[in-house]
């Protein structure tokens, strides 16, 4: 649906973005990810239309953004980062002027502003002038503009930005109830918001790709060992010392929770589960099992591990 | 056209929802009436020819102001984004300004007809220049809508269009005094001043070469403006 090639934009001598290569199929949700001035809004700008690249090509829906770029953009439902809004129009107003330019039928017109604003739940503010609403409801109008002429590929940058805990969980449900009628493209830095609703991630970094996978493949591939967390009643050295001598082990830390209760990390090659043999070992020596489970990478770190040149040296994700 | 013609339409609402169209209309219609007026109390003058040479004037000072914000405030506040990535060709956003503020510039025009209707009522003056005179009107305040509209393409501040427009409109208007004479050059200086093509008009002529003029200089305004906007996208 969308296909990215080579995309290529320098400001004077200053390179945006370099050889930026990545596809968004049907109906799928991608996130973009990535730091501040990683290239993540330029390369937006160029696939919609807003400006050309030095080099490579971006086509929407097999129309290329450049050469034939009002075939694309009809195709296209944008939200830039800041949501610029004619704030001297009522929503109702505005909504009807963007689906006009963007090839609505005038009889069409009322029905798809409509559909928009009961999709955003702003119908209660339809005859509002925008400079009243508040930043959420502002949010949702820009919302509203990018889906009123019902486009097959949405762009949203940062669309959950500055908006309360209801409002951002109320965007989210309404991004991923898009999930198969539209395609999305969604730049964001909130790393949950990425697990919580996208299909596969693109990472750029430095104005390049760093990684593009699902966010569980990305995860696997840079954690290099696995890690099990137990936690036991029992002694600590004893303990210590039965969970080193199992198989693949490359290193135990033990911390105290409370008097003869030890938490413990186990590290072992990727490739070794150790659950199951130290579930068995510590029952096996009449010690109590109080806890079990591994520790994953988060998306975070991973993100983390991508972007800098710092190594991540222990996962501070989820216990799965 | 349709696309030109929704952002011309949005335009028009705009300046009826802004200050600034408000005062733009009531500072016109106060300075124009008075002219009006003044012309019929003090000198007895009973014709409209010297009302639409010192409309220009008018025109020059407050034209400006409707022009300042039609793409620096769009690029100023952002929302040229949104415009630009919808299916819109730089051709008809610039037309869709252009008619959107030559709409509203002809609204003004048409609150003065109050003026030659009340001399029709008071006298029996000939008819003719009264229409040939506000064609003339027209296309002249699109000549100065056109200029303001490529300054404002060029800045995304509306303070700077204005005071570059407001410049460019004065040295338009300075070029026909610098052109009083036979010489080849004043006889060239008079022929690009906006102002100059008027006289036909006024007298109750409608010349060809003049329409010719005018609505080249506008064309020729509204392919440097999208020039122009397309120039910025580069950058």
């Amino acid at each position: 649906m969308v296909e990215v090639n080579g995309l290529t934009k320098y400001y004077g001598a200053y390179a945006a973005i370099e050889d930026v290569t990545f596809r968004v199929e049907p109906g799928e949700i991608l996130g973009f990810l990535g730091p501040n001035a990683a290239g993540k809004t330029t390369t937006m700008r160029i696939i919609t239309g807003f400006m050309p690249p030095t080099a490579g090509t971006a086509t929407v829906d097999g129309f290329d953004i450049t050469g034939d770029s009002v075939a694309a953009r009809r195709r296209l439902g944008y939200l830039p980062e800041q949501v610029p809004l004619y704030e001297d129009m009522s929503v109702r107003e505005y909504l009807a002027f963007c689906a006009r330019v963007r090839g609505v039928g005038r009889s069409s017109v009322p029905a798809s502003v409509d559909r928009a604003m009961a999709s955003t739940r702003i119908t209660e503010y339809a005859d509002s002038l925008i400079f009243k609403l508040s930043k959420g409801y502002r949010q949702r109008v820009g919302i509203a503009q990018a889906l009123v002429h019902e486009p097959a590929v949405l762009i949203l940058d940062e669309p959950t930005v500055g908006l309360d805990p209801r409002q951002i969980i109320e965007v989210r449900e309404l991004i991923k109830g898009l999930r198969g009628d539209h395609t999305v493209i969604l730049s964001t830095h909130i790393l949950p918001e990425v697990q919580m609703v996208c299909d596969r991630v693109v990472i750029i970094s430095d104005g390049t790709i760093v990684a593009i996978d699902t966010p569980e493949a990305l995860t696997a591939r840079i954690q290099q060992t696995q890690q099990v967390r137990i936690e036991v009643r029992g002694p600590e050295m004893p303990l210590l010392e039965a969970l080193k001598g199992l198989p693949g082990v490359q290193e135990v830390s033990a911390e105290r929770v409370e008097d003869g209760v030890f938490r413990c990390l186990i590290v072992s090659d990727r490739s070794q589960d150790l659950r199951e043999g130290a579930a068995a070992l510590v029952i096996q020596r009449g010690w109590g099992l109080r806890e079990l489970g591994t520790m994953a990478l988060s998306l975070e770190d991973v993100y983390m591990r991508l972007t800098s040149e710092a190594p991540v040296d222990e996962p501070h994700g989820e216990d799965r | 056209m349709r696309t030109a013609y929704a952002i011309a339409e949005r335009e028009i609402r705009s300046y009826f929802a802004s200050p600034i169209g408000w005062i733009v209309l009531g500072a016109f219609m106060a300075l124009v009436g008075w002219f009006f007026w003044a012309a019929i109390a003090y000198a007895g003058i009973g014709e409209m020819r010297m009302w639409f040479s010192n409309t220009t004037i008018v025109l020059i000072i407050l034209l400006p102001a409707l022009t300042m914000r039609l793409l620096a405030e769009e690029r100023q506040r952002g929302t040229i984004e949104i415009l630009m990535t919808s299916p819109v060709t730089d051709t008809q956003a610039v037309l869709g300004k252009f008619l959107g503020a030559w709409g509203f510039y002809c609204v003004m025009l048409l609150m003065t007809l109050q003026f030659p209707i009340t001399l029709t009522r008071l006298a029996t003056p000939d008819r003719g220049p009264f229409y040939s005179g506000y064609l003339g009107m027209a296309l002249f305040g699109g000549t100065f809508i056109a200029v303001g509209l490529l300054i404002s393409a060029m800045t995304r501040n509306q303070v700077v269009a204005y005071v570059g427009t407001l410049f460019v409109l004065l040295f338009l208007w300075l070029l026909s005094w610098a052109g009083s004479g036979d010489a080849w050059w004043q006889t060239l200086l008079t022929y690009i001043s906006v102002p100059s093509h008027l006289d036909s008009f006024a007298k109750g002529m409608i010349d060809t070469r003049d329409v010719f003029f005018y609505l080249s200089f506008i064309g020729g305004m509204l392919f440097l403006t999208v020039r122009a906007l397309a120039a910025w996208k580069w950058r």
